[in-house]
């Protein structure tokens, strides 16, 4: 009885699934389908490094060019190029996205810190002031703060490219919150026990909000690391302070106009090496990477 | 004062950055300030030029263009592409990882590459295209195709990026009320109206405002691949300041072209936040 029971239980279900699987088909060929939308551009830039120009202008179109036709050429080519300078702009990027990465972990936590546990007159208008400028779009303000950066005299350098992301306005407001939640108690005692406000930050405070240090940090390296508008804003044309992107946005730019100056397969190795730490930053931390992504857009 | 001293390098960079640069956008905009930073007080007459220069009315026209295509579109592929991933299935989280990708790639990458998938004479979109016995498509060296094709391209990244976000929040949807509502008899539809849409609305309305305030700021497509060509078809708000700026040097009129960029979004935002403040409370 007990055995029957189950076996005709498990016809039923079979049958359910069976008469389920077309709708399950069509499921999996809509994921399929936009999986081959979203991934395809990203083949398109490893398939458009390994190949040399002749086989990027081959009519009809080649989709899956042979192995045999495929070169890591582009990759040596682009640190000899005077174009790319690789060497020198991955240099650039690499110190900008640490850079950037540092000085938020370190100001926003500072800032956060004095507005969430320390004494500090016009404390509402400093939150006021901060939240507003939340709402002020890049695009809106780039050309007076390009006078503003330009008048103290740091037009084409690192420092000048480094300022304005330096700190934010939204990873102070995000360490305030976190920093809230921690109890005053636990710095009232280390108050008491003669600890100076610096060592309470680093060694109480910042242990505890961890998570929200680390989403700071996964936002502002990949602020510097993918700067574009205002790197290309305050630096010359071919700088020696040149990213990455902006090499890349102005190689682009050059190859619209169909000369032949630039090889394709540059371009392509460039997002390339743009794009592969990210790449293995989103698939390593995959949870922080999306933490720091949304919580900006979700709970701001 | 240590207080201060603490919130000082933080909140400088911020007052030297972001608000010193906005208030001295509107001041210079009433002012013909040059390239030589020679300031002439001109009173109205920058806010008077952008309501008769053609190219900026057209600018203006051109930005609201992709805000109208981008900005549904992005909503509704975004919220699909979340409830497609938003099911059980074998290997679905190797899969939303695919469809997260683009969120990992750099503005100017994604442009990059587009820019090869919609070469005319061997850019896959177009071999695709003339397979299925279509002309090919001109895409950005057309003036009704351009725009389109920079849509598509900056729909990739966002519709992955907001699909994430409509996840979590799917994802957060208390499994209770789909039981409650099984309960009393809800099919799937009745079940997507009357249990996800309202948990959903929130974060609609976030995504909503964001991808109109960043359709409102939209730039760098149009700087790397068109410059606002054929025919200013895709000369955009914030490409006009830019080129008012940096190519004719004219400080005083890209500051009022700056100022009123800003304050629509500024106004945007508040009033997106204020109805999204009261539909919450209504539900």
């Amino acid at each position: 009885m007990v055995t029957m029971g189950k076996s005709a239980g498990l016809r039923i279900k079979w049958r359910r699934r069976l008469y389920r699987l077309p709708a399950l088909l069509l499921y999996g060929l809509i994921l399929a389908a936009g999986v081959v939308v979203f991934g395809f551009p990203l083949f398109w830039m490893v398939r458009g490094s390994l190949i040399n120009q002749a086989m990027w202008m081959k009519q009809p179109l080649v989709w899956l060019p042979p192995v045999s036709e495929l070169r890591l050429d582009a990759f040596g080519g682009v640190f000899q190029s005077e174009q790319f300078r690789m060497g020198r702009v991955l240099l650039n990027t690499a110190m900008l996205g640490l850079f950037t990465m540092v000085f938020n972990v370190l100001y926003n936590c500072m800032a956060g810190f004095a507005l969430s546990k320390m004494r500090l007159p016009g404390k509402g208008l400093v939150l006021v002031a901060l939240l507003a400028t939340l709402m002020i779009p890049f695009e809106g303000m780039m050309v007076s703060l390009y006078l503003v950066v330009a008048k103290l005299g740091l037009a084409d350098s690192m420092l000048g490219i480094l300022l304005p992301g330096a700190a934010n306005a939204f990873g102070i407001i995000l360490m305030w919150k976190f920093f809230n939640r921690v109890p005053d108690d636990l710095i009232e005692a280390a108050v008491l026990d003669g600890a100076d406000w610096g060592t309470i930050l680093f060694r109480i405070a910042i242990p505890v909000a961890a998570p929200a240090v680390a989403t700071i940090a996964v936002i502002s390296f990949l602020g510097g690391w993918e700067a574009f508008l205002w790197p290309m804003l305050i630096t010359d044309p071919h700088s020696r302070f040149d990213v990455l992107q902006k090499v890349l946005a102005s190689a682009t730019f050059t190859s619209m106009g169909g000369s032949a100056e630039v090889e394709w397969a540059y371009l392509m190795a460039t997002a390339l090496i743009s794009t592969v730490p990210v790449l293995v930053l989103f698939f390593l931390g995959q949870r922080f990477f999306i933490a720091g992504l949304t919580s900006g857009a979700v709970k701001g | 004062m240590t207080g201060w001293l603490f919130l000082l390098p933080g909140f400088g960079i911020i007052c030297l950055c972001v608000l010193l640069p906005a208030a001295l956008a509107l001041g210079l905009s009433f002012t013909n300030c040059s390239r030589f930073l020679t300031v002439q007080w001109a009173g109205l007459d920058n806010y008077r030029r952008i309501l008769t220069d053609p190219v900026a009315l057209k600018a203006v026209g051109n930005t609201l263009y992709y805000l109208a295509l981008f900005v549904p579109t992005n909503l509704a592929l975004a919220l699909g592409i979340a409830l497609l991933l938003n099911r059980r299935f074998p290997g679905i989280k190797f899969i939303r990882s695919v469809y997260f990708v683009p969120v990992a790639v750099s503005g100017i990458v994604a442009v990059s590459i587009f820019r090869f998938l919609f070469n005319y004479d061997n850019g896959p979109i177009n071999a695709v295209i003339s397979t299925m016995g279509f002309e090919p498509v001109p895409w950005l060296a057309s003036e009704g195709w351009a725009m389109i094709a920079i849509v598509m391209i900056t729909l990739w990244k966002s519709t992955a990026f907001f699909s994430i976000i409509f996840l979590a929040a799917l994802q957060d949807v208390p499994q209770e009320l789909y039981e409650a509502a099984s309960v009393d008899g809800a099919g799937r539809w009745a079940k997507f109206f009357h249990v996800t849409a309202p948990s959903l609305l929130p974060v609609i309305m976030i995504v909503f405002t964001l991808s109109a305030i960043g359709a409102f700021r939209i730039f760098e497509p149009m700087f790397v691949l068109t410059r606002g060509g054929p025919a200013d078809s895709t000369v955009t708000v914030s490409l006009l300041a830019y080129g008012a700026a940096f190519s004719s040097g004219e400080l005083g009129y890209a500051n009022a072209i700056s100022f009123v960029l800003l304050t629509v979004i500024l106004a945007v935002t508040l009033v997106l936040n204020r109805i999204s403040r009261k539909l919450e409370a209504r539900w």
